[in-house]
């Protein structure tokens, strides 16, 4: 009884495997893809549940930003006050000749520049007042908030901004740019840093 | 050839390395992943220290990953991959799968279920090779072969040395370029093929992709990659 149970269990298993193959093959089709795409199980759509491996043909730029934060001093009202501190690159792993054996800060970084991407996917900074309320633009705040030793707490009013840092690689002739201010008052977007 | 028990177990070991590395890095790593996320992982950095453990078990005893081992750390590491979207890439998805069809293969009772676990492992490994191929011949940078100076020259994933050489040389890089694009859209012809002629493939995209870990720094690609090519000739080797 038990060992026929086993079998059940792995024959659902092995059905979930070959369905997820399947389905992944079946992605290949334009108008697959697309419904794939277009429904969702939970909030995600089905299409982010397979592999994407176009993602190896990805366009020049997409890892070349960076992000950095720092504290802006507050008055009694809120309102800026004193000189910004210096500013805290989030992102700041770079390829070292050790790079293809340990790695660990790849994640985290990658995590940011994509979550940079997604806000300047999403309007970049002539959205900035509309991407507050994005939870990308959260999570780069709850990350700068602990990276200056400021707590998780994702309130609105704490006085942190942060930049997105379009950089153009070792040989480029042109400097960094910055294309993405959290802070509309101060530093502007297109500044050169 | 070499046989197909043998060609599962070393890619079983393999695999293994992939995740302790995953789980090593993680674990090291931990604070900062945890701080891009909405909120706090308690037990995190312990889980991804297991996960190295079971990984390094696999290194020394591979058929724990066959009998239903790699099934666990494929669930280990899908787990990761989710909570700290977008943490993951392109060889956590690999190694997802390749451990899913490694586990299943000494776990499933009867013959055939254990050769549809192993073909539907192989047709993953050789999509992701076909596609990633496929989808660089529709960039016109991949055309050009600037796609390749360009990445190199990223802060991030190349070396100043290498990037300077191809930024000179266009067509050397535009070569290259190439020869990744043939070689990984190539991938279902030499399933097909087999014999020889795939050994000589696999061995190919071994060398891409150790070049791929040594210019670029992408050496989690190179454990999870490996694995499914060996898993690929072991599957090949059934017929």
């Amino acid at each position: 009884m038990i060992r026929l149970l086993g079998a059940a269990v792995l024959g659902v298993l092995l059905a979930v495997y070959a369905a997820y193959t399947a389905l992944a093959v079946l992605a290949c089709v334009g108008p697959v893809d697309r419904w794939l795409r277009a429904h969702r199980i939970g909030r995600r759509p089905i299409r982010s549940l397979l592999p994407f491996w176009g993602l190896f043909a990805q366009q020049f730029g997409m890892f070349d930003l960076d992000v950095r934060c720092r504290a802006v001093p507050a008055d009694a009202d809120g309102g800026p006050g004193g000189e910004p501190g210096d500013w805290t690159a989030l992102t700041r792993g770079r390829w070292r000749p050790w790079s293809f054996l340990w790695r660990p800060w790849h994640r985290p970084d990658q995590t940011g520049q994509v979550l940079a991407l997604r806000i300047l996917q999403g309007g970049g900074q002539s959205a900035a007042e509309a991407l507050r309320h994005t939870p990308g633009y959260a999570r780069i705040m709850r990350r700068a908030r602990i990276e200056l030793g400021a707590g998780g707490d994702t309130d609105a009013d704490d006085p942190i901004e942060f930049q997105i840092v379009l950089s153009r690689g070792h040989w480029a002739a042109v400097p960094p740019k910055v294309v993405f201010s959290s802070s509309t008052s101060t530093a502007a977007a297109g500044e050169r840093p | 050839m070499t046989s197909v028990p043998y060609l599962f177990g070393v890619a079983a070991r393999v695999a293994g390395a992939g995740v302790t590395v995953v789980g090593l890095e993680l674990a090291v790593a931990w604070p900062k992943v945890e701080a891009w996320r909405r909120g706090p992982l308690p037990g995190g950095r312990w889980a991804a220290l297991a996960l190295a453990c079971l990984g390094a078990g696999f290194v020394i005893f591979p058929e724990l990953c066959l009998a239903g081992g790699g099934i666990v750390a494929a669930v280990a590491i899908f787990y990761f991959v989710v909570a700290c979207e977008p943490a993951g890439d392109g060889s956590d998805v690999m190694l997802v799968l390749v451990l899913a069809g490694l586990g299943a293969s000494d776990l499933m009772p009867f013959g055939w279920m254990r050769t549809v676990a192993w073909w539907c492992l192989a047709v993953n490994v050789c999509l992701a090779y076909w596609w990633s191929g496929v989808a660089k011949t529709r960039v016109p940078a991949w055309r050009a072969g600037r796609q390749v100076a360009l990445a190199l020259n990223s802060p991030r994933y190349g070396s100043p040395a290498v990037a300077r050489e191809f930024l000179d040389h266009q067509g050397a890089a535009k070569a290259v370029s190439w020869s990744v694009i043939g070689l990984e859209a190539a991938c279902p012809a030499f399933l097909v093929i087999g014999g020889p002629a795939l050994w000589v493939w696999a061995a190919c995209a071994l060398l891409m992709h150790l070049g791929i870990a040594l210019m670029m720094g992408l050496g989690r690609f190179l454990w999870a990659f490996s694995a499914g090519l060996l898993c690929l000739l072991a599957v090949r080797g059934t017929i």
